[in-house]
């Protein structure tokens, strides 16, 4: 594995934390109280990721990607039920990155990015209530037969 | 509770989406491919036996998950999804997995003895999921890396489905 492949992919997963504390930032605003504690959870838990990232960017002699000014939502989130659904999304997003990171690291990072993404998983199953057979696989999601329904 | 302000979405080229989350996929494209598994650390031998291993011990999941189910059959539905992806993880270790094997050797085991009580035996199935996704962490540690990035991913699944055998009852 090659230095510049771990930075990149480290900071692709820096990338998809700043966009999931960001998310998580609207999922806090929508959902219902019932799952406020555990979006909280989920925000802080992200934003920590989002540090430890950063630290390895600058351990790696990267200068860490930053947040953007502003995020498009992948579609809108007007309630708690589509709150839901865009916690599911997120943890998919970062579970995809998670993967490539553990592809392109060794040693303790990659261990650190087998550990995101199995936390970023069972999130994922808290939220939707439904498993996947590949997280954070893209290319085996086509053919999942359990993926998570569209409405939550 | 302390949530940033939801900001203003800008329409401006800095617009990223939070799912696409533009950077981070434009970045990894060159990052696929590239390395054969063995030039990327690792002879095939190594390589081929910690697949085997994967698919054995995927193999031998699915007979407690048979066991269980034959044992408390109200379940078999709720198990059953799980179960067929327990099935899809042992094939993509290159494992093949009978219709269903409650006598499989795995399943016949003493240690796999499935308690009578309903809840305890879900209990001990999400265990086994557990403590097989922590083996497989460990694992992925010494193999290169697309195989390291599948057995994340179903180590992953593992303490997801663990997660839903026992909390998830709802």
């Amino acid at each position: 594995m090659s230095r510049e492949k771990e930075l990149k992919a480290l900071q692709a997963a820096l990338a998809a934390e700043h966009a999931a504390v960001y998310g998580y930032g609207v999922v806090g605003g929508q959902i219902r109280a019932g799952r406020r504690t555990e979006a909280r959870a989920a925000y802080d838990a992200h934003r920590a990721r989002r540090d430890a990232l950063t630290r390895e960017v600058r351990d790696l002699g990267g200068t860490p990607v930053a947040a953007a000014a502003g995020y498009a939502l992948p579609f809108p989130v007007p309630d708690s039920a589509a709150a839901v659904r865009l916690a599911t999304e997120l943890e998919d997003r970062v579970a995809g990155v998670y993967s490539d990171l553990v592809r392109a690291t060794g040693g303790e990072r990659r261990r650190m990015a087998a550990g995101a993404l199995r936390e970023a998983a069972v999130r994922a199953v808290r939220w939707s209530g439904e498993s996947v057979a590949f997280p954070g696989l893209a290319e085996r999601a086509a053919t999942a037969p359990a993926s998570p329904a569209p409405t939550v | 509770m302390s949530y940033p302000p939801p900001l203003r979405t800008p329409s401006g080229p800095r617009r990223r989406s939070v799912l696409a989350s533009a950077a981070g996929a434009a970045l990894l494209v060159g990052c696929s491919g590239g390395e054969s598994e063995e030039s990327a650390g690792g002879s095939p031998s190594v390589v081929e036996k910690a697949r085997a291993l994967a698919a054995r011990e995927s193999v031998g999941l699915v007979g407690r998950y048979d066991a269980v189910i034959a044992a408390h059959p109200a379940v078999a539905e709720r198990l059953g999804a799980l179960r067929a992806e327990v099935v899809r993880h042992a094939e993509a270790f290159g494992g093949t997995v009978g219709k269903a094997s409650p006598a499989a050797p795995e399943s016949a085991s003493p240690s796999a003895a499935v308690a009578p009580d309903e809840k305890d035996a879900l209990t001990e199935l999400a265990a086994a999921e557990r403590a097989l996704a922590e083996r497989r962490i460990t694992a992925l540690l010494d193999v290169p890396g697309e195989l390291a990035r599948l057995l994340a991913s179903v180590a992953a699944a593992g303490a997801a489905h663990a997660y839903l055998l026992t909390e998830g009852a709802r």
